[in-house]
């Protein structure tokens, strides 16, 4: 009992497992654009940099509450979202990959230029908002909307664009609204994410979203298994933990890391649980058990 | 009384190369039209301009008095026109019911807000749907394999799967792009039946085909194309006469040779 309290109380721990469901918000909002929508996104940590900012400057100047300007943070990235969507979701593929790749350095670099996001040095004097508990109770909310979103008319028309976009053009589908929808929805979680990292970190640097992590990002998404909740939850947790597990190889932490990813991208190119409709396996589960139980 | 689909001297040029060259037909309400030819002679080519895939260089399409030239795929199934594909474009990571209910898309309401908050309004259109869609499975005789993954079906069934997406959205025109090829005679025959299925639903039927006999024992019309120009109308038998049809179809030569 008294370990697991040590754990529950241990600031290390839970500044990791809160870093893991601010991670899990971003990731879940890039599964709605890459994982139901098919569309591929490389920008996704700019995202989170504009609600990051724009939250942080809230509460710094304006002295909104936490709350309001973690909307605000949220609707500024979706507003950027879809001013982006809007020119380069009528690509296709490849060239969408390359505009926002391009937007996320570009975002980067106007952070590290302006004057009011404190340029290279950082914004600093952040108040202290986030708290494990606010956290998970944002990343329950964005599961559960999630997965109200992919079982309903408006999800059916997302993943019928991923499989088949032409098809889904003729069978009725307005493709690029619903793909600038997807895209809107997908950088508020993006943004809202960022909210919650820049009143814990209380500090931002335009370093932490470059590239990098954007691609991190991509990377629970597509490892945990492309277009599936608790695929993204899985890699989103598991390749979060692996680089503070590896912390005792000290510097061949990232090489393992690497490793790690093309291991799994060998054996399990679909992701963890690509492929696996986790629901059903459940439901078929739970019958056979009571059959046996029966029996 | 004006025909349901009007095409009026459709012209489509890709660069260089004329595919459509000034075809002209009508199709009737409550008819069965068939569109024939050789490879390259454009059939394919007509339904994109219709579904709005393609705008024609010059020309209009009339469907039901209104010019639906150059709208958007996702309007012209709006109004009424719905479509197989000649080389199967099924969701094919989706259930078969699934692939059937996004069918009923453009009949729909619910966005977001909806989708978020499964208010009674959505789910009653929720039921509707699955009503709908089962209904259209059931036209095709694939109710029981509605759990499927699509990508699971035999390719008959995967066409038969693409023609109740179709049904689904409620359409008065539907055009099937070679809806037998690839299918062994029994499943053809299948088919046919089901075609006459949808005839008496009392939904006019234009058809792309290379089968002659199921074109023939299906079709109250048949208009032939070839090199993007049509070269014959008519009812079956006479256009199965046609010299020009025969010539189309077996080379010049071969022609000159029998007579």
């Amino acid at each position: 009992m008294d370990a697991v309290l040590d754990v529950l109380t241990n600031p290390y721990y839970i500044q990791v497992m809160t870093m893991v469901g601010i991670s899990l918000i971003a990731a879940l909002g890039l599964h709605l654009i890459t994982g139901i929508t098919g569309q591929f996104s490389f920008g996704h940590a700019a995202f989170v940099s504009i609600g990051a900012y724009a939250s942080a400057l809230l509460t710094i100047h304006l002295h909104l509450p936490f709350i309001l300007s973690m909307l605000a943070g949220g609707l500024a990235a979706a507003l950027c979202g879809i001013l982006l969507g809007y020119p380069s979701l009528r690509l296709t593929g490849d060239y969408l990959g390359i505009t926002t790749l391009g937007f996320g350095e570009i975002v980067r670099v106007v952070f590290i230029n302006m004057k009011i996001t404190g340029g290279a040095s950082g914004l600093t004097g952040i108040p202290r908002e986030t708290n494990i508990f606010i956290v998970y109770v944002v990343v329950v909310l964005t599961i559960w909307g999630m997965y109200r979103i992919q079982n309903s008319r408006f999800g059916r028309a997302l993943t019928a664009i991923r499989e088949d976009e032409i098809a889904a053009e003729t069978m009725g589908i307005n493709t690029l609204l619903y793909k600038i929808k997807s895209f809107a929805i997908g950088t508020f979680f993006a943004g809202i994410s960022g909210s919650l990292f820049a009143h814990m970190m209380q500090y931002l640097n335009p370093a932490d979203f470059g590239f990098s992590r954007s691609f991190e990002i991509l990377n629970f998404v597509v490892l945990g298994g492309l277009g599936s909740i608790p695929g993204t939850i899985l890699g989103t947790v598991v390749l979060s933990l692996a680089p503070e597990f590896l912390r005792f190889v000290q510097e061949y932490r990232m090489l393992i890391y690497g490793a790690l990813m093309v291991f799994m991208m060998i054996f399990r190119p679909n992701g963890l649980l690509g492929g696996v409709d986790v629901v059903r396996l459940l439901r078929s589960c739970l019958a056979r058990l009571k059959v046996r139980r029966a029996s | 009384m004006s025909a349901l689909l009007e095409m009026k001297d459709i012209t489509i040029r890709f660069g260089g190369l004329v595919a459509l060259d000034g075809v002209s037909f009508d199709v009737e309400e409550k008819k069965v039209v068939a569109l024939i030819g050789p490879n390259g002679a454009g059939k394919s080519t007509v339904f994109n301009v219709i579904t709005g895939i393609y705008t024609p260089t010059s020309g209009k399409v009339i469907f039901r008095n209104e010019d639906i030239t150059g709208l958007k795929p996702y309007l012209i199934t709006e109004r009424g026109i719905a479509r197989t594909f000649q080389n199967i474009r099924l969701f094919k990571n989706l259930s078969v019911l699934d692939n059937v209910k996004i069918g009923c898309h453009c009949r729909g309401r619910a966005g977001i807000f909806g989708a978020l908050c499964r208010h009674p309004g959505v789910r009653a259109e929720e039921k509707i749907i699955l009503e709908k869609s089962l209904n259209a499975l059931d036209v095709v005789d694939l109710t029981g394999k509605r759990a499927e993954l699509a990508k699971n079906l035999s390719y008959g069934e995967q066409r038969r799967v693409e023609i109740a997406r179709a049904l689904a959205s409620d359409p008065v025109l539907l055009l099937l792009d070679e809806p037998a090829a690839g299918m062994n005679p029994q499943e053809k025959q299948t088919l046919m039946w089901m075609v006459q299925r949808i005839r008496r639903l009392g939904i006019t039927i234009l058809l792309v085909e290379h089968d002659m006999k199921f074109v023939m024992s299906l079709s109250d019309r048949v208009d032939v194309l070839d090199y993007g120009r049509k070269i014959a109308s008519g009812p079956p038998s006479e256009v199965q006469r046609d010299a020009q049809v025969i010539a189309a179809y077996l080379g010049k030569e071969v022609v000159r040779e029998c007579s």
